[in-house]
């Protein structure tokens, strides 16, 4: 059945996040980035691969990619 | 009289001549004191007018000296502001000029629980550290060589106080072993041609059991020990606790885990990725999928090959895999399976041969909406089967409910799980454990 689903429709990248590795989403005190930049840009940048745990499945500059 | 008048003649005379004298004497000085006097009042002029001058020549002097101080006391201030900021790191986040290429980032949580579980004689309860997801911090380090390679590194340690795993009726306070490593790993990226890491960290196979869309995995998922993986079964033949956990009788055979490796990940094509890692002995292969199809449904999956010689004595190849499929309404299901090919000439613990080899399936039913402003809300309730794990016939079984609160803007999810454990071994009576499982998971 899922692969009916996935030839019948249109298929966008998505980025799986693993919710038992580090929790995603934003932190109590790092806020939207979840973690602290002590040096540097912050790499929870849009066309980057994020955090732990949220490993990139897909291209780093897809305009699809969180 | 005429000698009187004779004394009147010389004394009128003598005060005639004194006069004249006096006269021609204060004549002149009187003449003398005014040219003196003017004299002196253009002298007096004329030093007022020096005064004046070296007044306003010293005004002007006071002027530039005090220019020139406040010249040289703000360039010494430069300076040593400029001298501060090459030595130390200022309070706030720090953006260096040239760090548009470069960064550095910490991050980590903590997720402590209370954990109660029956055994089927007695109740305990502990305080835990969750194993479903650690306690941990981590660097991680990225410097963007060109438009296409990027340089990594990434330290991780867990720090679990009475890890949920390992406490048990006998040892209800473990404590701490330190930190543990998770990852010390130097990576390479590079979008053309995939990504490379050297040292330690995920294998290739690691977390393909566990593809879990639910969001409840930080409470029950496919790895069941994690939750109370250290309670001991009580066996009602014998009356006493044996010898065999939880952790004994329920696997996901999850690939080989984290290790020191050299593992390789191509880049992504349609959606799949593949992966390979190679350890001192043995290695492994993952294939991993992840798309959304349409506007309603998300789909990922995983399966992997394992030698997991390296670290296993017993097993000779593993095979694994999950999926799992959420709606746009909430609803979600996941899946998940696995193999283990034993190695030849193994015993049971009663001197017979092994002949069965270990399987596992596992099945997820979850529910996921945004019901509150603070967050999502999240249900599951699972099943998991595994027989031939410990030894040949023991079937083991679980039922499990999930329910997570996330509180985003906190960076904090609420969880509450309950799972009831059930061992069916030959010759031994052992009864259910029923374990509760309620914490917190706060991020940095």
């Amino acid at each position: 059945m899922c692969l009916l689903i996935g030839c019948a429709s249109r298929t966008e990248p998505f980025v799986y996040e693993p919710s038992n590795e580090l929790k995603p989403g934003p932190g109590i005190f790092t806020g939207e980035e979840g973690a602290f930049t002590i040096y540097g840009r912050p790499l929870a940048d849009p066309d980057e691969p994020g955090l732990p745990g949220e490993e990139s499945w897909v291209e780093p500059d897809d305009p699809a990619a969180p | 009289m005429l000698l009187c008048r004779r004394w009147l003649r010389i004394w009128a005379a003598s005060c005639l001549v004194v006069s004249c004298v006096l006269f021609v004497m204060v004549g002149p000085a009187a003449a003398t004191d005014e040219q003196t006097l003017e004299r002196m009042e253009r002298i007096i002029k004329q030093q007022q007018a020096q005064i004046e001058a070296q007044a306003k020549a010293l005004e002007k002097l006071q002027k530039q000296v005090e220019e020139l101080s406040q010249k040289a006391v703000q360039q010494a201030t430069a300076a040593a502001k400029e001298e501060v900021a090459k030595a130390a790191v200022p309070s706030d986040v720090v953006r260096n000029k040239g760090g548009d290429k470069v960064s550095v980032q910490i991050y980590g949580q903590v997720d402590r629980a209370f954990l109660a579980a029956d055994d089927g004689d007695s109740s305990d309860y502990y305080f835990v550290d969750n194993d479903n997801s650690s306690t941990r911090v981590g660097l991680l380090g990225e410097a963007k060589v060109n438009d296409d390679i990027t340089v990594g590194t990434r330290m991780e340690f867990e720090y679990q106080s009475n890890p949920s795993n390992e406490v048990n009726q006998d040892d209800k306070n473990p404590g701490a072993d330190g930190f543990n490593d998770r990852w010390v790993d130097a990576q390479f990226t590079s979008k053309r041609f995939g990504k490379l890491y050297l040292g330690k960290g995920d294998t290739a196979s690691n977390t393909t059991s566990e593809v879990d869309l639910s969001g409840t995995s930080v409470v029950g998922y496919a790895s069941i020990p994690d939750m109370a993986g250290g309670i001991l079964f009580y066996d009602g033949n014998t009356n006493s606790l044996s010898g065999t956990s939880i952790g004994n009788v329920f696997s996901d055979f999850d690939g080989l885990s984290r290790q020191n490796r050299v593992r390789y990940d191509s880049p992504e094509f349609w959606g799949f990725m593949l992966s390979g890692s190679l350890l001192s002995d043995g290695g492994d292969v993952a294939l991993r999928y992840a798309a959304k199809w349409g506007e309603d449904w998300t789909f990922a999956a995983a399966a992997a090959y394992a030698d997991p010689q390296a670290i296993s004595d017993t097993v000779a190849n593993q095979y694994n895999g999950s999926a799992s499929i959420l709606h746009s309404s909430g609803i979600n299901l996941t899946v998940a399976g696995g193999y283990q090919d034993l190695e030849s000439g193994l015993f049971n613990p009663n001197g017979t041969p092994r002949n069965d080899d270990p399987t596992f399936y596992y099945a997820k039913l979850g529910y996921r909406a945004k019901w509150f402003e603070i967050g999502e809300t999240r249900f599951s309730l699972d099943y998991e089967y595994v027989e031939d794990l410990a030894q040949d016939g023991d079937e083991a079984k679980t039922v499990g409910f999930q329910f997570v609160q996330d509180m985003a803007q906190w960076g904090t999810e609420y969880y509450l799980g309950y799972r009831w454990h059930e061992l069916d071994r030959d010759l031994a009576d052992f009864k259910d454990i029923n374990a509760l499982m309620t914490g917190v998971r706060v991020k940095f």
